[in-house]
């Protein structure tokens, strides 16, 4: 640092300083504190919201349970839907309203109300576009596909059930794909393509191998 | 002038620098500064985020002591492979880890209000069912854990729960998926089947030598005799110590009384006295006679307490009926004590004299102890007595045969000086074998260097607390093939064995190929004597027949139309089964139980949603950046 003559040149430094810097550093300070204030605030909000969404997700989970095991009465699942259209309308771009609609679509499922089950399971997949979990929802429609696949089944749309499977790379459920694959060429009578598929199936493994090669089994007797 | 600007400079610019601070910590938490001071050695990350060592170390530990547990106590914690408990440990804090990004990608988040719900519904923070938060603070310490941790590691369970639940409890089975697996597991089968079993083939198999010496010479590893050992040895044995020590009464009269003695100084006596003071003997001859004048009107059942009252010069008790307290003989002055022995409660003493004058003597209260008579005790007394001195005898024995087994180049010396006799084993191997050899320390030693090679003594082996042995190797085998004429029956049934499999198969395949080709077998069945066995509805679980039979029936495809399939199989006992299968039955969901149909499609339901969801793992570790 630069010495000065006397105590005068020292304040009037000073002084040329904080009037040339002054008013800049000031003006900085206040932006960063807004900017940050302004962004816990919408952290904050955006908490407040995902927790409203994780709340609501944490209720359906004892209600279902109880429905897998005893089954629910009407209010039982008027009480499901409350909860889960609650999800979907305010909550709409959530995981937990995804979530919520495969548990949804397993309720229907065992009221064998195949058309709502299917109903839930395509929502997942005709919106994904949340943009910030693209990535990280991948395993979660591959799964949401797979099911909508046998749900399909169920309702007798064995050639849409097909083409919905044979559509993307199943990754890790390589197994599972080819085993519900077998599955539609049998209820289409393609004995052959069926043997291949759950022969690949039992070959990428790890699946239901002992399911599947019952079914394998199956078509040879 | 100045120094008052320096020091508001120097507020303005510490000013400055707490803002600095406060907006640094505010905005990104203590943790970044500090974490970025004390970081332990990163040696697994995730993504970039760190595995924190020290838990990888305590869940390993945790592992260890459960596997501790499950093997139980006699566990040998050698076979324990410390490195491939903390891959897995590993392992799993990664599958964690991988969970907790996810969740976090995907925007999950446990709210306080339910992570306060969970902590006050946690019975361990509760007192008669209310929550305490003083005792839950006291838990969380001791855990480890700082209110703040806790919640976090709530919230992390929390959020890996969601998503387990979102697999987990959404997995279902479609009724046509049901119907078509119960058509196939509850299947059933109709067929007949020839079992060709050996014992029909037996007969005369005629092995020649010449077949034995070379099955011998081509598997000369299945006939070797192992390193065997046998054993002189010299035995220390308490029981037979106990013959030789034998107990006089008088020994046992004696133990009894230095008993009692020990009880009577366990026994409290309660006293009340009156003192009356003397300091010379005029006074002794006076207040003596007082004294017994007090006794008299005592004996005529004046009361003792409110005499003492009256006429005690011991003011501190006069007061209390003369009530002085307890004492287990030691308390008050040899005469008092001796006095007070002699009376029975509520007796009251002659005068007695003392230093402090003369008392008349009250014994109150007397705690009672059982006292066993003589007659009652002498046989447990004699018992310990024997036990004590066959304890002594057995170390001084144990010490000594020790020493001169160190000193001795074999077992003779020391045999002859303590009048032991050496006793032998038979050949035994590293497993072990009859007698002594079946203790471990006895074997391990057995087979030392020092043993089998140096031919030295052991040390004193306890093969129980009241056994102990000093053994030394007298036979040594090395390991060795068995001579040919030893082993030859052996081969020779081996042998046998193995034609009449093949005599077996031989029989069974022409059996099988005949009926392929359509040719008629009944004069072969006839003549081998063997009989269909038919069997109706063959169910997958039947547990009756050989698992082997069920699994090949259904394994086989089913037969045309109006047709029967015939095939055979060889059993792993060497049988062989033809099998004429004649109809396949298909089964239906009806076949089962309400129940049994609910606990089939939950376990279908699971067996699929385990499937998506170790795909979810799989595919979260494959896309990882995962180092370790």
């Amino acid at each position: 640092m630069a010495s000065y003559e006397s105590d005068e040149e020292q304040i009037e430094a000073l002084k040329g300083w904080w009037k040339e810097n002054g008013n800049s550093l000031l003006t900085g300070i206040v932006i960063v504190l807004v900017v940050l204030f302004g962004s816990r605030q919408w952290q904050g909000s955006q908490l407040a919201k995902a927790e409203a969404a994780s709340d609501l997700y944490q209720n359906l989970i004892p209600l279902v349970s109880d429905f897998q095991t005893n089954g629910l009465d009407d209010t039982g699942i008027a009480t499901l839907e409350v909860f889960y259209n609650q999800l979907r309308n305010d909550h709409t771009d959530t995981i937990y309203t995804r979530y919520a609609a495969l548990l949804m679509a397993s309720v229907y499922v065992t009221q064998e109300n195949y058309d709502q089950a299917a109903a839930e399971l395509n929502w997942i997949l005709e919106n994904p576009a949340l943009g910030f979990m693209k990535q990280a929802e991948e395993e979660l429609f591959l799964a949401a596909r797979l099911r909508l696949a046998r749900v399909m089944l169920a309702q007798g749309q064995a050639q849409e059930a097909l083409e919905l499977i044979t559509a993307v790379e199943p990754l890790e459920l390589g197994a599972g794909y080819a085993e519900v694959q077998g599955d539609a060429y049998l209820q289409l009578g393609q004995i052959e393509q069926a043997r291949s598929a759950y022969e690949r199936a039992i070959s990428v493994g790890p699946g239901n191998s002992s399911f599947i090669e019952l079914k394998l089994l199956g078509i040879e007797g | 002038m100045l120094q008052k600007i320096r020091d508001n400079s120097q507020s303005i610019g510490a000013k400055i620098f707490v803002w600095f601070i406060v907006v640094i910590f505010g905005a990104w938490g203590a943790s970044s500064i500090v974490t970025s001071v004390i970081t332990t050695n990163p040696t697994v990350t995730v993504n970039g985020e760190e595995i924190d060592e020290l838990e990888v170390e305590q869940s390993a530990q945790r592992r260890i002591q459960e596997l501790i547990t499950s093997l139980g106590p006699d566990a040998d914690l050698s076979d324990i492979d410390e490195d491939l408990i903390r891959d897995a440990a590993i392992n799993e804090l990664i599958q964690r880890e991988l969970m907790l990004q996810y969740a976090e990608q995907t925007g999950m988040v446990v709210s306080s209000r339910s992570i306060d719900r969970s902590i006050a519904q946690t019975a361990d923070f509760q007192i008669d069912g209310v929550f305490n938060g003083e005792r839950a603070q006291i838990l969380l310490q001791s855990m480890g854990y700082t209110p703040n941790s806790y919640r976090a590691a709530l919230a992390s369970e929390g959020v890996m729960n969601q998503i387990s639940f979102a697999y987990g409890l959404s997995g279902f089975i479609t009724r046509p998926e049901m119907e078509t697996l119960a058509k196939l597991l509850n299947q059933t089968r109709d067929l007949r089947y020839l079992l060709i079993s050996m014992d029909g083939l037996l007969g005369s198999m005629d092995i020649s030598d010449e077949e034995i010496a070379e099955y011998y010479t081509a598997n000369e590893n299945q006939f070797m005799l192992e390193e065997q050992v046998s054993l002189d040895y010299l035995e220390l044995d308490k029981e037979a110590i106990f013959d030789e020590v034998t107990v006089t009464e008088e020994q046992i009269r004696q133990r009894y009384d230095e008993q009692q003695v020990e009880y009577q100084s366990l026994i409290e006596r309660r006293a009340s006295h009156i003192l009356l003071e003397a300091f010379s003997e005029e006074d002794y001859a006076e207040v003596m006679n007082l004294a017994e004048e007090l006794k008299e009107r005592i004996d005529a059942s004046e009361s003792f307490e409110d005499l003492a009252g009256e006429y005690s010069n011991d003011l501190g008790s006069a007061e209390f009926g003369g009530d002085v307290g307890y004492t287990s003989g030691e308390n008050f002055v040899e005469e008092f004590e001796q006095a007070l022995l002699a009376l029975d409660v509520d007796e009251v003493s002659a005068p007695v004299r003392t230093e402090f004058g003369v008392h008349l003597i009250k014994l109150t209260e007397r705690s009672e102890s059982e006292i066993e008579s003589y007659e009652d005790s002498a046989e447990s007394l004699e018992r310990d007595l024997k036990t004590a001195e066959v304890d002594r005898i057995f170390l001084e024995r144990a010490e000594e045969l020790g020493n001169l087994a160190f000193e001795s180049f074999d077992l003779a010396d020391p045999a002859d000086i303590m009048g032991l006799e050496i006793q032998t084993t038979s050949l035994f191997g590293r497993r072990g074998g009859v007698g002594i050899a079946t203790n471990g320390d006895v074997i391990n030693s057995a087979f030392t260097p020092e043993l089998l090679i140096d031919g030295l003594n052991s040390d004193l082996i306890a093969i129980t607390p009241a056994r102990s042995v000093a053994i030394r190797v007298v036979d040594h085998n090395q390991p060795q093939l068995q001579p040919l004429d030893v082993v030859s029956g052996e081969i020779q049934i081996l042998l046998q064995f193995e034609k009449i499999r093949e005599r077996a198969v031989d029989l069974g395949e022409t059996i099988r190929d005949s009926m392929q080709n359509g040719q008629n077998i009944d004069t072969l069945l006839e003549t081998q004597d063997l009989n269909w066995n038919q069997l109706n509805a063959l169910e997958r679980s039947n547990q009756l027949l050989p698992p082997e039979l069920v699994q090949n029936v259904f394994d086989m495809p089913g037969p045309e139309a109006g047709d029967v399939r015939v095939d055979g199989f060889q059993l792993s006992t060497g049988e062989y089964v033809v099998v004429e299968l004649q109809n396949v039955n298909e089964g239906s969901l009806e076949d089962l139980e309400q129940e049994e149909q609910a606990s089939l499609q939950t376990f279908l339901a699971q067996q699929y949603s385990n499937e998506e969801f170790e795909a979810l793992i799989l595919g979260l570790q494959n896309r990882a950046d995962i180092n370790r």
